[in-house]
């Protein structure tokens, strides 16, 4: 971990999958278990004193376990693919919004925007040009959720992007 | 007393999670309405009646702030309760929704906060205290 943002985007998000599915993630020094499956990706942005985005990666195969402790479904019943969605979309919604006041105080106002699942499964290839603030990785049974954190500090960033 | 509630949130997964916290926190419940957006939350408004609003504040169309203004200019309406139940960090915006009169519950949230709440804005009592 060495970006800026690195510890509270773990911590946020290993608080989140705990508080909203009792979902905890393995010890950060374990080996990730093998990845059979494909990664589903959402992004949301947000606008305010600075803009940015952050995007979240997991597992296909977490998402059932991620909805059905959402929404307390019985043990052994799948929630339907379109609540599956809605469930990670919340998950990187609540991620977002516990973060921004850590990393940019409390008397700031942010618009964060409906989080979007990214159909081609990864982040954009124009975000490979940038810098990211930050980045964490919480391993799960399933596999590894990835989080990646960028800002545009420009002190016009808000009013351009209103 | 049993409550009619309006659950105004654009994550059907939340509005359904709200609904089972409800019942967990054994919430006397008559009807449970949805709503995907302010907007839609005001139609539900205009067409049942409602005792209380529980709403997330960052929705497309109309957002829970401005539903908020239009709930509070509406003389019907002016003195219903609301819970804004949302990710929201930032104290001044929280403080400005306080101002209008809403509480505010901080996503995630355990149950027994949503019991609590409930029962302080409506004035029923909890099922087991009952």
């Amino acid at each position: 971990m060495n970006n800026k943002y690195d510890e509270e985007l773990y911590r946020v998000a290993e608080e989140t999958f705990a508080a909203l599915a009792f979902i905890m993630p393995l010890d950060p020094e374990d080996e990730a278990p093998d990845e059979t499956d494909a990664g589903i990706v959402a992004s949301v942005a947000f606008t305010g004193e600075f803009r940015g985005i952050l995007f979240l990666s997991v597992p296909a195969g977490l998402l059932p376990e991620l909805s059905a402790n959402m929404l307390g479904a019985e043990d052994g019943v799948e929630p339907p693919i379109d609540q599956q969605r809605d469930a990670f979309a919340e998950a990187l919604n609540v991620i977002c919004g516990n973060l921004l006041p850590i990393i940019a105080g409390t008397e700031v106002i942010f618009d964060v925007h409906a989080p979007e699942i990214l159909a081609d499964g990864r982040i954009p290839d124009e975000f490979e040009r940038y810098e990211s603030a930050g980045s964490a990785t919480l391993i799960f049974d399933t596999g590894k959720a990835e989080l990646v954190i960028f800002v545009d500090n420009k002190p016009d960033a808000a009013e351009s992007a209103a | 007393m049993s409550l009619n509630i309006l659950i105004v949130d654009d994550s059907t997964v939340v509005r359904m999670s709200i609904i089972r916290v409800l019942k967990i926190a054994e919430i006397p419940l008559d009807n449970v309405f949805q709503a995907a957006n302010g907007q839609e939350g005001l139609d539900v408004l205009e067409d049942n009646w409602i005792d209380m609003v529980l709403a997330d504040i960052n929705m497309p169309v109309m957002n829970g702030e401005e539903m908020i203004e239009k709930i509070r200019a509406n003389p019907m309406w002016k003195d219903m309760p609301i819970l804004v139940i949302s990710t929201e960090g930032s104290k001044t915006r929280i403080e400005r929704l306080e101002q209008k009169g809403a509480k505010f519950i901080h996503k995630p949230f355990p149950p027994e906060t949503i019991r609590e709440v409930i029962c302080e804005m409506t004035g029923i009592k909890h099922e087991q205290q009952v």
